[in-house]
């Protein structure tokens, strides 16, 4: 066996894909079959099983080929979908999944799935003349590349579309050792390229168990320069040449074809009316101007856009460099200010700060464009959600339908990857306390399967995910009583709060309102881990219900983690930042104005008592307190700043101002501060600590305790 | 030192520096660099030894007081004043010294197991005693210094 490591990544990366598709598809495919749908499970299904056996995985390739044929059987309708079925092509795919992932890890699987094999036959054991190896394949005994109907319609579509179509011989070196991995990677390149593959021959079976000598041909379409393509492809080692002849329908009188459009005028040329007699196998008949609709779009579809994969970590060292030219840029353009103001009307003065205005300017659009570089649909997240809402469904004996939208909103892949358990605890929840039995839910005047609606959008500098069911819902008056059951609250506070404020009681720390811990809900992972995770990437998320009609979580989300805005202001000699999402106005007070709730200073703002906290003091070891402020009798800068539904104010020496900032993390030998959350340098150099604003309103309730 | 029999005896590079009367010294191989002071943003709640964070070209790294860490008697800031730079484990550290003096050549025969000194705590973050015509060098142990409390 030839070393294949170096295909390996490869391979794994396809196979992830290729296994996603496999089970938003099958999901699909148990709800609304469709004979599109079943020819991209198909392609999936088929790739799969293409690169694991050339990889030489023969288990995974058996079983993906038990899958291919169970799907190949649904798209020549000789079998129906069934619960059982899908249950059982998703016993096959998380096997699959588990095989890569063993292969991630260690290079070899060792899973034995001959029963899920079995079971897949089983369930094309009504049809038994469609034995385990039977994929039809027409015209198998093609001698050189002659085209089916639809083939030759296709490329014929193409180059009606101002494609270009090509006959390609692909020669191989006469030493290749895996001949069907080239012949993969020959197609990928093409794919990649914004090439559509159209025929081959031998077929992509024949491909993929090397049923060919040392060249094959393929009918390929692309819009680009055809000798672009080949140079790619003779880049692929062992690829010893490529032949190239452009392609041209010889039979069929173009021009004819291209005029049929309006219909009688046409002259009667041989394809079209050979065309409609003649029953597609797979495509149940539709009119013709339909029908080259369909292939327009069949034959963009597959055209991928124009990707490069990027390691990550790639990424972050450039957007760290790029925060560096942010810090310099304020540095420059400060310098330039102050030559200015020292060397008026200088010519070599204008320039430098036409110079710094400029790189001021690139550094912006660089931070921008590295930043969305950056970014990734949250589809990465929401992907797995239809068949865990399914699942748990199922097993709970619900109905539910999940509506999912605003898939393609992207966000930065650290806000990505906290966001992900908050959102599948937040679903559990949904499903298990949120949607009612079917039959609970008829008997209330409800349809019996439920929804939720999970959907994401921008909104101003913010993601904003909501998460709705037409459950339940919950009642502020349970959870009342729930949190003076559970000794959160006195029955005195529990009820001097408003509906809302007993709304945000599920986020409270060891309140759980499931009257039954389940397996799937009560694993100790509250909502009070969700609230967390959310404000710790700068994040709120809120509640909203109404008993009997559902409930409605939103989660607000910065766009970023790496660069904020921020306030900056100065306390006993230095600089802090606080996040600008947390902020929410600043006030200049007269200290006369500051009262005293036993020893906590208060002011009155708009008939609310708003906490103060001096930020002098709460990083003060020797504790000056606020009162040490009071003792000048000048006005006071005040920040306030909340988080969910509370407020507090933070007593400053001065406010500097709104920048935009570069997050460091302080030193891991310095460990967690209290009340900081990192650091920045500004345009003058000097360092500013970040406030951990949460942390200062655990400090404030600490003092209310 | 009587049992060198080689011609050459291996050496140990080291930077000697000042706290207070005496001369300390760290393993070359340690530092990073050596700056002048400048400004050290305070960082609350840290331990008390550390004071603060500064901008090394664009990094943010913290800063130790050595004499507080070591238990010796604070000593005024001077024009001498400096901050070596090290790096340990993958972190960088600032650590404030009174005057870097030299780069000395300590032969590994010179230098003994410190002893049990009568002196403070900083004993503990001795790793040995070299000598250098004549004068006393006290070998610092950075990982020891470097250890978070």
């Amino acid at each position: 066996m030839m070393d294949t490591s170096e295909y390996i990544a490869l391979f794994l990366e396809e196979a992830a894909e290729q296994i996603n598709i496999l089970e938003q598809d099958i999901l699909l495919l148990e709800q609304s079959p469709s004979q599109e749908v079943l020819n991209e499970i198909f392609r999936a299904a088929h790739t799969l099983k293409g690169s694991s056996r050339a990889m030489g995985f023969t288990a995974m390739g058996e079983l993906t080929h038990a899958m291919e044929d169970v799907f190949d059987a649904l798209r020549n309708g000789e079998l129906s979908v069934s619960t059982g079925m899908v249950n059982r092509l998703f016993d096959a795919l998380d096997t699959i999944k588990a095989m890569r992932d063993q292969i991630a890890e260690g290079g070899t699987s060792d899973i034995v799935c001959d029963e899920l094999v079995q079971s897949l036959r089983d369930i094309l054991g009504g049809s038994a003349s469609n034995t385990p190896t039977a994929v039809p394949e027409p015209e198998q005994t093609r001698s050189g590349l002659t085209l089916q109907e639809h083939e030759r319609e296709a490329a014929l579509t193409a180059l009606d579309n101002g494609l270009g179509v090509y006959r390609l011989t692909v020669h191989l070196a006469e030493d290749t050792l895996m001949k069907s991995v080239r012949a993969l990677m020959v197609l990928q390149t093409i794919d990649a390229n914004g090439g559509v593959v159209i025929a081959s021959h031998p077929d992509e079976d024949a491909l993929d168990n090397e049923q060919f000598d040392l060249s094959f041909e393929l009918l390929v379409a692309t819009d680009k320069p055809v000798e672009q393509l080949r140079s790619v492809l003779l880049q692929i080692s062992e690829i010893r040449e490529v032949e190239v002849a452009s392609w041209q329908e010889a039979t069929t009188p173009r021009l004819a074809q291209a005029t049929t459009g309006t219909g009688a005028a046409a002259p009667p040329s041989e394809a079209p009316s050979a065309e409609e007699p003649v029953p597609q196998p797979t495509q149940p008949a539709t009119p013709p101007a339909a029908k080259s609709e369909e292939e327009k779009t069949a034959s963009r579809t597959p055209t991928p856009s124009q990707t490069v994969r990027v390691d990550v970590a790639r990424l972050d060292t450039l957007l760290n460099l790029v925060g560096e030219l942010v810090i310099d840029r304020t540095r420059v353009a400060q310098l330039g200010r102050e030559f200015e103001a020292r060397f008026q009307h200088d010519e070599l003065v204008d320039s430098l700060l036409e110079t710094a205005g400029h790189i001021g300017r690139i550094t912006d659009e660089l931070q921008e464009h590295i930043m969305k570089a950056r970014m990734l649909p949250i589809e990465h997240v929401f992907n797995r959600f239809p068949r865990m809402i399914r699942d748990l469904a199922q097993k709970f004996g619900k109905e539910v339908r999940l509506v999912m939208e605003g898939q393609e909103t992207e966000l930065d892949r650290s806000v990505i990857e906290i966001i992900s358990d908050p959102l599948i605890h937040m679903l559990r929840n949904s499903v298990d306390h949120g949607i009612e039995p079917p039959d609970q839910r008829e008997s209330l005047g409800k349809p019996r399967q439920g929804t939720i609606r999970l959907s994401a959008r921008h909104e101003e500098n913010h993601i904003l995910i909501e998460i709705e069911d037409d459950g339940k819902g919950m009642d502020p008056t349970h959870l009342r009583e729930a949190a003076v059951r559970k000794g959160i609250l006195t029955r005195d506070a529990a009820e001097r709060l408003s509906d809302r404020e007993a709304l945000n009681l599920i986020f409270a720390p060891g309140f759980s309102t499931a009257k039954e811990v389940t397996e799937v809900s009560g694993r100790g992972v509250g909502m009070d881990i969700v609230r967390s995770n959310v404000q710790r990437v700068g994040g709120i998320v809120e509640v909203d219900s109404t008993p009997g009609k559902g409930t409605r979580f939103s989660i607000r989300l910065p766009l970023t983690l790496a660069i904020i805005r921020a306030l900056l202001v100065g306390v006993a000699g230095q600089v802090y930042a606080i996040p600008l999402s947390s902020v929410l106005e600043t006030l200049k007070i007269q200290p006369d104005t500051v009262q005293f709730v036993g020893r906590r200073p208060v002011i009155v703002l708009r008939g609310r008592t708003l906490p103060l906290v001096s930020l002098q003091a709460y990083f003060s070891k020797h504790g000056a307190d606020i009162t040490d402020s009071r003792r000048a009798e000048e006005p006071m800068f005040v920040v306030v700043v909340g988080l969910g539904e509370r407020q507090i104010g933070l007593v400053v020496s001065h406010l500097i101002g709104e920048q935009e900032i570069v997050i460091k993390s302080l030193s891991r030998y310095l460990g967690e501060i209290s009340g900081v959350s990192g650091a920045t340098i500004l345009g003058d150099g000097r360092v500013a600590l970040i406030l951990e604003v949460a942390d200062l309103f655990d400090n404030v309730s600490a003092y209310a305790a | 030192m009587s049992t060198a029999t080689m011609t050459s005896v291996a050496e140990r590079q080291v930077v000697a520096f000042r706290l207070g009367n005496e001369t300390y010294a760290i393993d070359i191989s340690y530092i990073h660099e050596i700056i002048r002071m400048k400004e050290i943003t305070f960082v609350p709640n840290a331990p008390h030894y550390m004071r603060g964070v500064i901008n090394l070209r664009g990094r943010i790294v913290p800063v130790m007081d050595l004499s507080a860490r070591l238990g010796l008697p604070a000593q005024d800031e001077t024009a001498q004043s400096r901050i070596i730079v090290i790096e340990v484990n993958g972190e960088s550290i600032g650590m404030i010294v009174d005057a870097v003096s030299e780069v000395l050549r300590l032969p590994e025969d010179q230098i003994e197991p410190p002893t049990q000194m009568s002196d403070t705590e900083s004993t503990g973050y001795i790793s040995g005693l070299g000598k250098v015509n004549d004068r006393l060098v006290l070998l610092l142990d950075v990982e020891k210094v470097a250890e978070r409390v």
